[in-house]
């Protein structure tokens, strides 16, 4: 049976709400409980779960303010068949530009009326006696709702955005109660730190192998962090810029981590190909690296400052935002791993005996639990830190 | 409902890093959202951080960014509602998670109570203080003293408000707080001309929400966790 997502009554007299995103792209499979949709309103976000599992098709486009109770989408059951829908004409996806086809609120009613998913016990019988709108003239069926076949292969849902482990309980002892320094502590080389957003991902790199893989850590998404200090990495960048003067060419902090990425992940079974995505005001611009970790680095890079993009599908998209420290890199479907590199922000550095001054970032990285084992991406983060602090292996083709 | 069906347990934290505090955050909501935990309410005071809200990526700043660096001030991006705000010492900050379902709230009720919160500790101090139609926050006179920012999943809360006690308030002429280029930030202690406690504050806060929310507080002593865990 078809669920349909709605857009939730948020008081007694709720005024309209922005749907501001949708975090799964239309036409993929989500499950029960996951994040598919975040609306606004008056400094609110609600985000909005799936009810049900099976395949989201968007009714709404991003961007619009909707009254409480409009249907942002469906969610179709597995398996679903296509004679029990309505014929695609009468279900123009409205959008901002349209002005050919019933209103919105013809639409609405007709959706409603249309009933392939269950009625609101709560509401009313007769509630929408309007029939169906008949399709327009003018309208144009490539437009309309294509149910099936749906264009996509079964691809990977991103995770809920902001999620975190269902079982991961809050300790308030552990969590809050953690010595305060002024800046990054002594630790253990191995250890993924900085609160990694899973239970699992907060114990060291070998306990990790160890951890008993739950339910509940697998079906959520997967997002951790780490800091990483920047002390060997400037001296690298420094010494590079010497020796590329010719060229006028120096690595900046993005261009060492995307080699690390590249590196870490050929080491760790995958094809090295990495994507550095910038950020210049509302514009984005992706650079493709095929074999990010093996190419001379020089010629790695030169390529990223190449102003041709291209198609993208590396396996892990690593996005450089300046300007946050602390930020949640989007995930494409089909990639395994998303980076985000956060800006660069002076440290007090402790060297074991004393403090001093140092630099630091952090590195956020997201992937999809079921693409990738927990334990793996902490590992394969602690390997990206761990190449990035100590850079110079880099150097090797 | 009666205060027996609505309890919270209070947290004053103290002094605290964002980061660690959306962390515990994010996992109380998700705890709470699978049903188990408990209603938290947590009072803190951070060190200097900007937030943003998730609409708004890029922080809406008076000055370059190089000069928040230069300060010492941190930035995050948060998953809450609105636009780009301050936190610092001298600002309480309440973050309510909350199962509005149990509670029997919507959302905008819930936000107007965090409000109506604000106003009621503001009266303790002879403060008249009011909502402002189209425009979150507790404002006195015109001038914004409290700023406010949710998310909300499966009904559960997290984030909340934030109350200018005594902050340093030229950290906000940094930003455009609220995204909002006009709007004039206030504090208590400005407002009443002489230093508040914070503790006070909290006291009052705490106080406040559980007659606007009808619910029972309970304070959960710190320094004993603290001392259990060495």
């Amino acid at each position: 049976m078809a669920v349909s997502v709605e857009l939730p009554k948020l008081g007694l007299q709720a005024p309209p709400a922005l749907l501001a995103e949708w975090y799964l792209p239309d036409g993929v499979t989500v499950h029960r409980g996951e994040a598919l949709c975040r609306i606004e309103t008056n400094n609110v976000a609600v985000e909005v779960e799936a009810e049900g599992d099976g395949v989201l098709r968007h009714r709404l486009e991003a961007g619009r303010e909707r009254p409480a109770g409009d249907i942002l989408g469906v969610i179709l059951a597995s398996g679903e068949r296509m004679p029990e829908l309505p014929p695609v004409g009468e279900l123009p996806i409205p959008t901002a530009t349209a002005n050919h086809g019933p209103s919105e609120d013809e639409w609405q009613a007709s959706v409603r009326a249309m009933r392939y998913w269950p009625p609101d016990a709560t509401e009313p019988a007769g509630d929408d006696p309007e029939p169906p709108p008949a399709e327009p003239e003018n309208a144009e069926p490539a437009k309309a709702f294509e149910l099936v076949p749906f264009p996509r292969k079964a691809a990977p849902a991103e995770p809920s955005n902001w999620d975190v482990a269902p079982g991961d309980a809050a300790d308030f002892a552990s969590a809050l109660l953690r010595p305060e320094t002024p800046g990054p502590l002594p630790r253990d080389d191995t250890a993924v730190r900085d609160e990694p957003e899973m239970d699992a991902a907060e114990h060291s790199h070998s306990e990790l192998g160890a951890a008993p893989e739950t339910p509940d850590a697998v079906q959520a998404a997967l997002s951790m962090r780490v800091t990483v200090d920047l002390v060997e990495t400037h001296k690298l960048r420094a010494q590079l810029g010497r020796e590329w003067r010719d060229a006028d060419l120096s690595p900046t902090n993005a261009d060492v981590v995307v080699r690390a990425v590249g590196r870490a992940a050929i080491e760790f079974g995958g094809d090295g190909s990495v994507a550095l995505r910038t950020f210049d005001g509302e514009q984005a611009r992706a650079v493709m690296l095929r074999d990010a970790g093996l190419v001379p680095f020089r010629q790695a890079v030169l390529e990223l400052r190449k102003n041709e993009p291209g198609p993208i599908d590396a396996a892990c998209i690593v996005s450089l935002f300046e300007d946050v420290d602390e930020a949640e890199p989007p995930l494409e479907p089909g990639s395994s791993f998303a980076l985000a590199i956060g800006g660069e922000r002076s440290a007090v550095r402790w060297d074991g005996e004393r403090a001093g001054p140092g630099a630091e970032l952090t590195l956020t990285l997201r992937c999809d639990p079921a693409l990738v084992e927990p334990f793996e991406a902490a590992r394969f983060l602690a390997r990206v830190r761990e190449l990035v602090e100590a850079p110079y292996a880099l150097l090797v083709a | 409902m009666t205060t027996d069906d609505r309890t919270i347990r209070v947290y004053d934290l103290g002094a605290t890093s964002y980061g660690d505090v959306h962390r515990l955050q994010r996992r109380l909501q998700a705890q709470r959202r699978e049903g188990a935990g408990f209603d938290s309410l947590l009072l803190t005071e951070h060190r200097p951080v900007i937030t943003l809200g998730r609409s708004h990526p890029e922080p809406d700043l008076r000055v370059p960014l190089q000069t928040i660096k230069n300060y010492g001030i941190e930035l995050h991006q948060t998953e809450r509602g609105g636009d780009i705000t301050y936190h610092g010492p001298g600002q309480l900050v309440a973050y309510g998670i909350v199962d509005l379902k149990g509670w029997n709230l919507g959302v905008i009720d819930y936000v107007d109570g965090l409000e109506e919160t604000v106003i009621g500790v503001l009266a303790d101090w002879g403060l008249r203080a009011e909502h402002r139609e189209g425009a979150r926050g507790v404002w006195v006179g015109g001038r914004k003293i409290a700023s406010l920012g949710l998310n909300v999943r499966r009904w559960v809360t997290m984030h909340g408000i934030a109350l200018n006690v005594d902050p340093d308030m030229s950290h906000f002429d940094l930003i455009n707080p609220c995204g909002m280029p006009d709007v004039e930030m206030t504090s208590l202690s400005a407002e009443m001309n002489k230093q508040v406690p914070m503790a006070d504050v909290s006291e009052s806060f705490v106080f406040h929400f559980g007659r606007v929310f009808s619910c029972r507080t309970e304070m959960v002593d710190m320094s004993e966790k603290r001392d259990a865990n060495g």
